[in-house]
């Protein structure tokens, strides 16, 4: 993978595919960090939106970032900030800043996403998802992904606690979380396999 | 928390569960790793609950990246070809503010096979050029078709179009039930087909109902003038006004011998090739446009037509045990509640049981 430096550097040229890795690259960082604090997915994925297409259109007179992570992640935080208060919903909100300087560390569920994910498992929860009823989906995508709370979910949607819990119960059951993946399956019995040749080999 | 024997999803349903999984409360994770020294035996589902955890998680933001990613991207080419056709903006209330995570997983599975499916069996000689959008049952989605009208396509629903869609017409095949926001264009009509009938347009918004396993098709206007062709009428041609709404029963009518088996086709229409007027309910609401608002209106409707549309509505089967009660009577508007509350609500107008089952069956009987 390129280094944040090249990939800027390809930015500023007007590569659009190095651009577009800045993005994939950073997206979840700066996504984690806004909804953690800001309890509004959309709000902060227009934030993002609204950061790289500015970053975009200005790449001819953009200074050179010594620091590609920190510049992001500080040009995102106070921008996400200012939008939060132009929709007025809390004007006291205030983001600091300082927190989050140059040896800023990413964010716990950053570790969870794994880029060789690819397997078999993986594909067929993916089509379990797509199978779900629509609000049940926008249920797991809350709870799971944007990592709401029970509470705050009541509190967007407006359906009662116990409809909540109980459509995430089900929509978990019907994810099947408890089969296990083939890849699974074959390599214990590929392991039984070798065990009983091993066994017949010592009588 | 001390049950005998927890499942993968009654864990991952747990608030401290999911803390834990994701070590975000340190009381949480101090809980579960006691939970696990004190019962040995949970240890693995404990374990593969969180490995499942992690892997749903990886899949919800890979494909919400994979999503905003080519939202970004498609900004940056706005200026080149726009997408033929738009699919997403499933949150109806607030355009653009709600974009759909789904737009790369929806290509893959379920929805894939119906596009195959309805494509195939639609269009076998070019089925290449066909482009068909489904909803599953509980699902709805909007969709923008490439002349810039917008569909919303209600549960259980598909529409297709073909690689000639605004050459000399549009034309628009529809199963199941959609309102249409027509773009203004006298040059190229636009026509929903169904079965029973054909809807022209030119600039105008509209909903037309036509499942395929109920008898009624029905065309509502609520903007514009459109006009519809009655196909198993003499192709009949009658203009409907804003407000009014024309509905076409087929019956199914048993005739001669019974022994036979034998059921002959009959159409019994008295009188029904006359537009009705739509009336808003008390509340301002228009019943046959309410599902787009997410409101379910019944308005002395029978327990059978309301089964069928809580069938697509929430994705369940719904079995009648006792047949009086499929003609109890019902109405009430009910907006954003789920299942059981709709059904308890009924029950408080008219005494039935129900019992919903694991396979999301709902078993309805006479009350005892």
């Amino acid at each position: 993978m390129n280094s944040d430096e090249t990939l800027w550097e390809g930015m500023l040229q007007g590569d659009q595919e190095m651009f577009l890795s800045l993005y994939n690259k950073y997206y979840h960082t700066l996504f984690f960090l806004g909804i953690r604090e800001i309890k509004d997915a959309q709000l902060v994925k227009d934030t993002i939106q609204q950061l790289f297409l500015y970053l975009w259109e200005k790449r001819q007179t953009i200074n050179v970032a010594k620091n590609v992570r920190s510049y992001l992640v500080m040009s995102f935080l106070r921008k996400l900030s200012l939008d939060w208060k132009k929709n007025a919903r809390i004007s006291t909100l205030q983001i600091v800043h300082s927190e989050y300087s140059e040896d800023y560390s990413p964010t716990p569920e950053e570790h969870l996403i794994d880029k060789d994910q690819q397997n078999h498992l993986y594909r067929l929860l993916m089509s379990y998802l797509c199978e779900l009823p629509a609000r049940q989906k926008e249920l797991i995508i809350l709870k799971f992904y944007e990592g709401l709370s029970y509470e705050e979910i009541v509190q967007q949607t407006g359906l009662s606690h116990r409809t909540v819990y109980n459509k995430i119960h089900e929509a978990l059951k019907k994810l099947r979380l408890d089969i296990a993946s083939n890849s699974q399956n074959n390599s214990t019995a590929f392991l039984s396999m070798m065990l009983g040749l091993l066994i017949s080999y010592l009588e | 928390m001390q049950k005998a024997k927890m499942e993968i999803a009654d864990l991952l349903a747990d608030e401290s569960f999911i803390n834990y999984c994701k070590n975000s409360s340190p009381q949480d994770t101090a809980f579960w790793e006691n939970y696990i020294i004190q019962n040995p035996s949970q240890r693995e589902v404990v374990e593969l609950a969180r490995e499942r955890f992690t892997l749903l998680f990886t899949i919800l933001a890979d494909a919400d990246r994979e999503e905003q990613a080519e939202r970004l991207r498609n900004k940056l080419n706005q200026k080149d070809i726009a997408p033929v056709i738009k699919m997403g903006d499933w949150a109806e209330k607030e355009p653009g503010k709600k974009t759909p995570l789904w737009l790369k997983l929806a290509g893959i599975a379920a929805v894939f096979l119906l596009l195959v499916f309805f494509s195939i069996r639609y269009f076998t000689s070019s089925n290449n050029s066909v482009k068909t959008f489904a909803t599953s049952l509980g699902e709805r989605k909007n969709i923008q078709l490439p002349d810039g009208s917008v569909v919303n396509l209600n549960a259980g629903s598909a529409i297709t179009i073909d690689e000639h869609f605004g050459i000399t017409s549009r034309d628009v095949y529809l199963k199941g039930e959609a309102f249409f926001d027509v773009k203004h264009d006298t040059n190229t009509p636009f026509i929903v087909h169904t079965p029973a009938m054909d809807v022209k347009a030119l600039g105008t918004a509209f909903d037309v109902k036509a499942y395929e396993n109920e008898k009624l098709t029905e065309t509502s206007l609520i903007r514009g003038l459109i006009e519809v062709t009655l196909k198993e009428h003499d192709n009949q041609v009658l203009l409907l006004h804003p407000n009014q709404k024309i509905a076409w029963q087929q019956e199914f009518a048993e005739v001669g011998n019974n022994n036979s088996g034998k059921l002959k086709k009959k159409e019994i229409n008295v009188q029904q090739s006359m537009p009705k007027n739509i009336k808003a309910t008390d509340h301002g609401d228009i019943k046959e446009i309410a599902w787009k608002e997410n409101k379910l209106i019944f308005e002395d409707d029978s327990f059978s037509n309301i089964a069928a549309l809580l069938e697509r509505w929430y994705g369940v089967r719904i079995e009648f045990l006792d047949e009086p009660v499929r003609n109890y009577r019902f109405t009430g508007v009910y907006e954003k509640e789920d299942l059981k509350t709709v059904l308890a609500f009924m029950q408080e107008s008219k005494a039935f049981n129900f019992n919903i089952t694991a396979g999301d069956t709902v078993v309805v009987t006479l009350s005892k």
